[in-house]
This record gives structure tokens, sequence and C-alpha cells, in this order.
């Protein structure tokens, strides 16, 4: 089976406290992070979006190995926040990483699970032998409408990882990936909307959990195994509170889900926030663990990857970690942030 | 510049690629056809290090139309690992807290701001090491 290479993440230097945003809209700080678990979020530069932000977690993965740019035959850009509606994020990465013009590439969008979705085909493109390498990426600048709930979420950052097939490279095999789909309304954001909607109360059960438990469990029944066959485990992070309780709901412990909770230091990554999650822990994975993965992304479906780190782990080049880049952080004001987000129209 | 324009101009903005020399070595960024040194005309492509030293700055307050939403911002002049002296912007630091000499590395960030219907223009940019 194919699996993880290399893997680079970024997130940029930017960060909005819960407390600075709820001033503004007369609500009390303390009750909002209580419940989201979440007290800060990362911010993107001014001169920052999904395409640069992909570019840099894919450098980041690149530095680690030595490989031949032109044996990447497939890049695939998951992400709610390309910059064009019309125009791909993927090609602007591919050329600016250095890759020539033989490879299968698309952007994907399926809210926040299009990154797993972009590992997806990935890993199915290796399998089939019709890539020797290809690169996962997913990548947000996400939008919470002023004054919205999920203003105090949205937030910004990529992870990217290379696949391959080489049993001497492979850090982390893919086990196995499956998928559970429905046509829930739960967010959405239509054509010509700056801003994404959502239903109010309905983003829990029927949405989130009934999707990332369901995929789960629908997995543990395939592959007849339970929660304490991993190591560790990793879901999607819309707050800080919606993964602990999906957790608990399907028998993990604390401990298996901790190490990626990148939710609680910068929020909402959308795309790259399961992906992320993903990179917290390879950063301290041991040979032998076992991982599982599942995402979520609205509209409805979650995608559930399950890996097995390998010793080859041990000979990857130490890259930037996750939590160094998470530490580099500088506080902005709301008004500084309406500018880096382009909420302020000047014309 | 225009669109084609611009797009002749990607691999070089996107990587750094300029021109060197074979007859006196000059190096030039952006690409040069032509030697203003020695006056030869037998110039080759070069992609250049990523990696560079602060020659000079300055913060710019008051900017063109294009780069509007960005100030204030810093300007600089970065003499690149054995390449040229280039003039790029340093990101995500304030001006206060650079200094000359000082070791920078490249990035990949937009270079002006999106307006309304036009092509969004990408490129290197640097933050302090
Ligand atoms: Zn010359």
């Amino acid at each position: 089976m194919p699996g993880i290479v290399t893997y680079g993440a970024y997130i940029p230097r930017y960060r909005v406290t819960v407390e600075e945003i709820a001033k503004v809209w007369g609500k009390d700080p303390q009750d909002i992070s209580h419940g989201l678990f979440v007290t800060e979020k990362s911010v993107p530069g001014v001169d920052e979006d999904t395409i640069t932000i992909a570019y840099e977690a894919s450098r980041q993965a690149l530095a680690r190995i030595d490989i031949d740019l032109q044996k990447i035959d497939a890049l695939y850009i998951g992400s709610e926040s390309h910059p064009y509606a019309v125009k791909p994020s993927s090609v602007t990465v591919a050329t600016a990483l250095g890759i020539d013009n033989h490879y299968f590439t698309a952007d994907l969008e399926f809210a926040c699970k299009a990154g797993t979705a972009a590992m997806q085909i990935v890993s199915s493109l290796l399998a089939c032998r019709k890539a020797r390498y290809g690169l996962a990426i997913g990548a947000d600048t996400a939008q919470g409408k002023p004054g919205d709930a999920l203003e105090y979420t949205a937030a910004a950052g990529g992870a990217a990882f290379v696949m391959g097939s080489k049993r001497e490279e492979v850090i982390a095999e893919v086990e196995d990936y499956a998928s559970f789909a429905s046509d829930t309304p739960d967010f959405w954001r239509g054509k010509y909307n700056k801003y994404p909607s959502h239903s109010e109360r309905f983003t829990g059960m029927p949405a989130y959990f009934k999707h990332v438990v369901g995929a789960t469990e629908h997995y543990f029944k395939k592959a007849k195994c339970l929660a304490k066959d991993f190591d560790k485990a990793v879901f999607h992070m819309p707050n800080g509170k919606f993964p602990r309780v999906a957790a608990k709901v399907l028998g993990f412990k604390e401990s298996q889900i901790k190490d990626s909770l990148v939710v609680d230091l910068i929020g909402n990554t959308y795309s790259a926030s399961s992906l992320l999650g993903l990179v917290r822990v390879l950063d301290k994975a041991k040979p032998g663990e076992r991982i599982l993965v599942t995402s979520y992304g609205s509209g409805s479906g979650s995608d559930v990857f399950v890996f097995k780190v390998t010793d080859n782990i041990k000979n990857l080049r130490k890259g930037q970690k996750l939590n160094s880049m998470i530490k580099d952080k500088k506080y902005l004001s709301y008004g500084e942030y309406c500018k880096h987000t382009g909420k302020i129209v000047q014309n | 510049m225009s669109i084609i324009q611009n797009w002749r101009l990607y691999e070089s903005r996107y990587n750094l690629v300029g021109s060197v020399c074979r007859t006196c070595g000059k190096q030039y960024f952006p690409k040069s056809s032509f030697c203003s040194k020695c006056g030869s005309d037998k110039l080759t492509d070069e992609t250049f290090s990523k990696e560079g030293t602060v020659y000079s700055f300055s913060k710019v307050n008051v900017s063109p139309y294009l780069f509007q939403k960005q100030t204030p911002y810093v300007v600089a002049l970065i003499k690149l690992k054995n390449g040229p002296l280039i003039t790029s912007q340093i990101v995500d630091s304030e001006a206060e807290k650079i200094k000359i000499g000082q070791k920078v590395k490249a990035v990949f960030r937009k270079i002006s701001d999106e307006k309304k219907g036009e092509i969004i223009s990408y490129g290197i940019k640097f933050r302090l090491l």
C-alpha cells in the first residue's frame, strides 16, 4: 500500500483572540471560549491566501527528503477558499514548487474535508500505479461573517503530504480509507457570497456527529476493529468540543486524541484542520503506531484514513515542528484582523 | 503590465530565476539579455539562492495604488547568497526589528492586492530567518 513519504505544515504568524472579537460584539469572551474550547485563532498575512499557504506547507514537506520533483505525478489541493472561483490554485503552487507540466491535478472543494479528499485521490492514483509520487494538500483562509458565531474559530493554515509507494521511503503506510456522505444543509456559501451561512442548531447531531461517528463506525465494522486498536486518533476540529465528544462516543480516551487538538491553539483551519492534527501526531509518532484520521466536511461527508507509522520515520529530516509555528505569533487588533482578511472595503 | 507580460515572468518571479553573463560573470535579476557591464549578449538563466542578507531597507507608509492594502510595509535591498542584489519586500516583521546584515529567506506571497476581475500576481518576498 502507498503511504506518506514526507509532510509539512504552515501556519501564518498572525493571531486574533476570542476576547478581542467578543469585545467588538458585546459578547462575554469567557462564555464563548468555554463553549468552543478556543481562545485565539490564526489569521493570514495581508498578502497570504490558500495558494501561498499551500505552497509554504508543500515546501516544508519537500525540504525534508531528496526527491526528483519531476516524479511528482499528481497534485491536488482541497480548500473552501481557493482565491479564484474559476482558475486552479494547484497549477500556481506546482509551478512555484518547480514541478514540470506532467501531473494529474485539480482543485477540490468539500467544505472542511477537501484536504482528505485530495489524499484519497492521490492514494488511489498511487495504488493503481498511475503516479510515482503525489502531493495532497489541504489549505484554507476561512472566512467568518463579522459578528457571526463562526468568526471566533474560522482560521488559516495548511498541511501538505507527499505520498509514494516505495516501501523504503514510506513513513506512514495507508492501511485503508473509507467515506460516508449525505446531502445535509448545515453550512454553505453561495456563488457570489463572501461569507458562509449555517443553520444554527443543525451543525452538531445531524451533521458533524452523524458523519464523523458514522464514518468511523463504518470503518470499525469493515476492518473488525475498535478504538483501543489505535494509538492515536484525529477528528475534524470545528471547535475544541466536537472532536472530544466524538472521540468519547467512539470509545477513544483523551490520551489518544490530545496530540491532535491543534484547534485549542489556532482555531478551525477548515480543509487543513484534520490534516494539521495528523501533522501534530506525526511530529511525535513512533514506529509501529496506528493512527486513525476522520475528517468532516459540511454538506456533508467524512473520510476515514488509517495509517501505520514505519521505521522510516526515524530517517526523515527534521523540519520545523508544528508547535514551533504555532508559538511564533503576533497578535492583531480587531481592526488589523479586518484588514488582513479583506473585511475592509476601500472602494 | 499586461497579463501576457506578467505570465512570461512567472518562472523568474516564483523561483528567483535571473541571468548571469558568461563573459564577465555579472548577475542580473530580473533576467536580462544584454550585459550592461561588458556589453556581452552571452547570458544564461540562473536560479539564485532563496537566502540572503538585508543590504538596506525602508518602511513605506504611502504606497502606489496597487499596494495600498499592505501599508505600512518594508521594501528592502536583499543581497542573495552567491547572487545579485535585488529589491523585494520583507514581510511578517515590524520595520523597527529589522537590521542591516540580518539573514532572510524567501517566502511565496501575493505581490499586489486583488482587484475585482483581475489576475492575482504572486512572487517572492522575504522573511527574517
Ligand atoms: Zn558581462
